[in-house]
This record gives C-alpha cells, structure tokens and sequence, in this order.
C-alpha cells in the first residue's frame, strides 16, 4: 500500500503510565481505509513543535476497521513526544502512513512474540493480526520491562502471556531478562519476533539460533526524512552473500530477517 | 477567463538551461528521485539535483549519521552512493522517464576521481554537473578541495577538460574567504556557483557524554543556517560574475526571496523536504502568487536587487 501525506484526527491521548501514551487517530476514509496495514509498519507525525526539523516515527500498535482508527504507543523521550502528549481530542495531525514492510504472517502452529519497552507496541498489531487470520496458531507473547509494565491488557488476546520485570521484584511479574524467561518457560516454537533494545533483540538472536528457527527482527534505528531519502537509518545487515551491507531501516524494513542482522 | 493559461512568472534561464521555475532540490536531501517522485511529479521541479555520486560505490559512515539540533539537523552520511555506473543504469532512466531536469552532484577523492565520474556522465541526458568540493563528511575530497584555492583550480580546470555539460562549483561555507573560494572556481572555468554546503557541527549526548554522531562532528543544515547562507550568496554574487544556485535552510517562499534578492538566479530545497515532502511544491506555488501579487512578470527581475 502507498504511504499517503495526511491530515488525521485526534480521537484520544491517554497517558497509561509514567510518559507512556497511547494516541488514536482517524484516518478519513476518503483519504485512505486503514484496513490494508500491516504489523510492523510505523507512521510519521510530523510535530508542530517550534524549531524542530524532522519526522517523529511511530510503529503502529493497532488498527480498528470500524472507525478507520490507527492507535499509536509512544514514550514522551524529548521535545516532538512532549509536544505530542498535550495535544487534545479533535486536533488535527499530519502523518505519512503506513511506511516500510510488516511482520510475516503464516499459519503456523505456534509463535512466539518479544517485545521490551515501547518494543511491544508493534506486537500488539501483531497479536491482533494473528487472532483475526489464524485463530488456530497459539501466539505466545514475551514482554520485558526495567521498572514496570504497561499496555498489557492489549495483550489479552495471546495464548500466554509472559511479562517480566528487571528491577521490581514482585508476585505478579517474574524477576528478570525478558530473554531469561523465554529460556527458562521453553516452548516448542514455530517462528519467532522480536521488537525493543539492540540488546534484546541480540539476545533473543543468540537464542533463536540455538532453537534453529526463524525469526524476524523490527529495527528502530534514528530516522530523518523515514522516507529512504537520506541515507540516515541504516543497519548493518547480511545480504545473499554474507556480505554486510547497510540496509536503510525505513525502506528496506523495518522488519528483517533475524538471521541477517548484524550486531556489533 | 476560461481558455487562457496563466503567465508563468518563474521560468527561469540558468547556464542555457531553460528551467520551468529556479526551484531545485539540494543534493543528498532527494536520493535519485525515487521516493518524492510518490508525491509529485519531478517534472515540476526547476531540477532536480541528485544525491552525490563517486567513481565506485561509496559505503558512507557508521551510524549513528543524523542527529536533529535547534532549528536544524546535522548529518555525517558520508556520501553513501552505488556509483557513477550503477547511476547511469538504473537511476538516470527513471528521471529520465520522469521528465526531470537532472544535475548531477560529483563527488571522489582525487582530481583523478572527480574527472573520471565527469567522464562517465559525458553523452548522457544529465543536463548540469555539480562538483561536490564541499562535503565535510569524507576523509578525503570534499571538503579537502575546497578549502583553498589552488585544489579548487586544480580539480574545476581538470573537470571542465572533460565536461560538455556547464559545471557548477558547490562551496563550503566552511572558509575564511568565500569570495576567494568563489573567483578561484571561476578562473579555472566554472560555470555557476553553488552554495553553500553544510557547516560543520557537533552534539553531544549528556547521558552517554559523548558525540552523538559516530563521525564526531556532522554537516548543519536547516533554517538555523539559514542567515549564513544569505550572507555568503551576496557576498559571492558581488565577487564573481556567474550565476548563482542559492541554498541553506530554505523552506519558504519568503526565504528563497531572500536568496534570490542577494544574487541567487536559482534556489535549492534541502533539509525542508524532511519537514515537509510538498515544501517545493508550495514554494513554487506561492512564489507565482507573489510575482502576480506584485506585477513582476518575472521573477528573474528580482535576481541581486539588494544590492542596489
């Protein structure tokens, strides 16, 4: 689906937890039906926020058909994410959406998503996808935070649902490395995905290699124009032969293979 | 009244170049034209000036290479590139289908390199070169030969040996003489000036305490830079006698006016088309109402007048 340049309009902007929001907007119907997004694709915004230059990219978490709605999960990290967070019900946004590819998408019997932090936003539209087009594949979700969880009613829909905590220690969460519960639950898994920390997402590479099955990675590098224009967002990837080569995040992905990402 | 077209207000004459409005895009900001061409077509550009491009592929910089700044960005990309064949092959074709008016940035490492892409572009369709002395992103070219006038001599007089198409000099900002760098292009053959290039600038991570670019120090561009960029166009329009492409924090008709009153014939758009995909668009625009507005037949007329 082509990205379209476009005014959308606030519907809600709720903080879930401590500069953590989630944002709906409504697409109009006349300029797009949100009904061709992907899992794994993000959006523009482009803030109104004096002085600053560029695009704030955002994954998209999820999509209502119904209302033609994008709903976005975001931090509040600087000066375009606080401008955003006091922005009210009815104002009107301009976005580029949906950009770059999305997540696969296959009837296998068993997936397992893993998100750290603002990570989990895209699982969600995954999740989500996943329920509507497979009902039969047990999606098992992996969610790690530092200092507490949010958003996980949005995960309701998943099979298990595993959320871990590294510096709480608490009855409801386990103790620890998202990645060290993956390991320590094992679970006999089709396909894996993974979204948050370059570390996590190295982690979970490690792992996924041990288990000998395929994996897809969402990379957030900095973006500029997030268009495929200026060379900003590039990642190091492995292409056909082996060679590492610099891949742009926002046009070649953001999704990769997980086996081709190269970590430093 | 129906049945009569419009007067364009903005055709613009640049180096025999008969360009349908002095809007152009800045190189490095607008790839080879593939994605804005998604938004409008490239046909509506006065020209559309690639991304640099080298003898061989270039890989360009480690990441991290932008970083957003106070009315601004700076950049340390590093003129990541496939080269002047992979070029030719696959990117001058669909400008070409898109009717686009194409400069071509050139960039490389020696005098040699510079006349070797200028070689390559010979008999094709590429309508202006624009010798990149001016990047401060690579270790070597660039910026290196734009410094001082003797390399500026040196690599302008080897180019023009080989260049059919009129050559435009892109200039650093980043001089202690702009209208020296300026004459000196010019004496060794140059056809235009452009300018100006990126200042050099850096940002530092307080919570890493560390350069936030892996390169250290980057290229500022956007608005903040806009003022330098003014100065140096009238300064070099009062130094030199050739045409003037005017670039540095473009992103309103209002600011291309400015430049176009210092002495800039043409404008580029570079860091705006991040802020804005249809900046353009709306500069060419609002630039036809302003000369409807003020009976300027042309906007040509208003080329230098702060001068006067």
């Amino acid at each position: 689906m082509n990205k379209k340049h476009q005014q959308v309009m606030l519907k809600r902007n709720e903080a879930i937890a401590k500069d953590i929001y989630i944002m709906d907007l409504a697409v109009q119907s006349a300029q797009q039906s949100v009904d061709m997004y992907m899992p794994g694709q993000f959006l523009n915004m482009y803030v109104e926020e004096k002085h600053t230059i560029l695009p704030r990219p955002f994954s998209i978490s999820a999509i209502n058909k119904d209302s033609n709605e994008i709903s976005l999960l975001y931090g509040v990290v600087g000066k375009g994410t606080t401008w955003l967070s006091k922005q009210e019900n009815g104002k009107m946004l301009t976005i580029l959406s949906p950009i770059g590819n999305g997540f696969s998408v296959e009837p296998h019997d068993s997936v397992a998503l893993v998100g750290g932090e603002l990570g989990v936003a895209p699982l969600r539209f995954l999740l989500d996808r996943y329920k509507e087009l497979y009902p039969h594949t047990k999606v098992y979700v992996y969610l790690g935070f530092k200092d507490a969880p949010y958003d996980l009613v949005s995960f309701e829909k998943a099979d298990e649902l595993f959320v871990a905590v590294e510096n709480a220690d608490t009855e409801n969460y386990f103790h620890g490395h998202v990645i060290g519960v993956l390991e320590s639950h094992y679970k006999d898994i089709d396909m894996y995905y993974g979204c948050g920390s370059k570390g996590m997402l190295h982690a979970l590479q490690t792992y996924v290699q041990h288990q000998e099955k395929p994996l897809e990675l969402s990379l957030d590098p900095r973006m500029a124009c997030g268009i495929g224009t200026c060379m900003g967002c590039v990642v190091s990837i492995k292409d056909e032969f082996d060679t590492i080569v610099y891949k742009k995040a926002c046009a070649d992905g953001p999704v990769f293979n997980g086996r081709d990402v190269y970590f430093e | 009244m129906e049945g009569m077209c419009t007067l364009n207000r903005l055709k613009t004459n640049f180096l025999d170049i008969e360009m349908i409005n002095p809007v152009t895009t800045a190189s490095g900001t607008f790839g080879y034209g593939r994605e804005f061409s998604e938004f409008f077509p490239l046909s509506s550009l006065g020209a559309v000036t690639v991304k640099g491009v080298s003898p061989v592929e270039w890989v360009g910089n480690k990441p991290i290479r932008i970083a957003e700044t106070y009315g601004g960005m700076l950049n340390a990309i590093g003129l990541q590139n496939p080269g002047v064949d992979y070029f030719i092959a696959h990117d001058l074709p669909f400008l070409e289908q898109e009717k686009a008016t194409v400069f071509v940035n050139v960039c490389g490492n020696t005098v040699d390199e510079y006349a070797e892409v200028t070689e390559k572009l010979q008999n094709t369709s590429v309508a202006a070169l624009e010798l990149n002395i001016s990047c401060p992103n690579v270790a070597q070219g660039g910026l290196a030969f734009g410094t001082c006038t003797k390399s500026v001599e040196n690599v302008v007089s080897a180019v023009k040996k080989k260049a059919k198409q009129p050559l435009i000099v892109k200039l650093s900002p980043n001089v202690t003489d702009i209208k020296e760098i300026a004459k000196a292009a010019e004496t060794a053959g140059a056809d235009a000036i452009s300018l100006i290039n990126t200042l050099v600038g850096m940002k530092i991570d307080i919570q890493t305490r560390k350069p936030v670019l892996y390169n250290k120090m980057g290229g500022l561009s956007g608005p903040a830079i806009m003022p330098v960029a003014v100065r140096m166009v009238y300064q070099v329009y009062e130094a030199v006698s050739l045409p003037i492409l005017g670039m540095g924090g473009i992103s309103t008709h209002e600011d291309a006016l400015e430049f176009i009153m210092a002495g800039a014939t043409v404008i580029a758009v570079g860091t705006s088309n991040f802020t804005n995909p249809y900046t353009t668009q709306e500069i060419i625009s609002h630039l036809q109402a302003y000369c409807e507005d003020n009976s300027i037949e042309n906007i040509s007329s208003l080329i230098g007048v702060a001068h006067l």
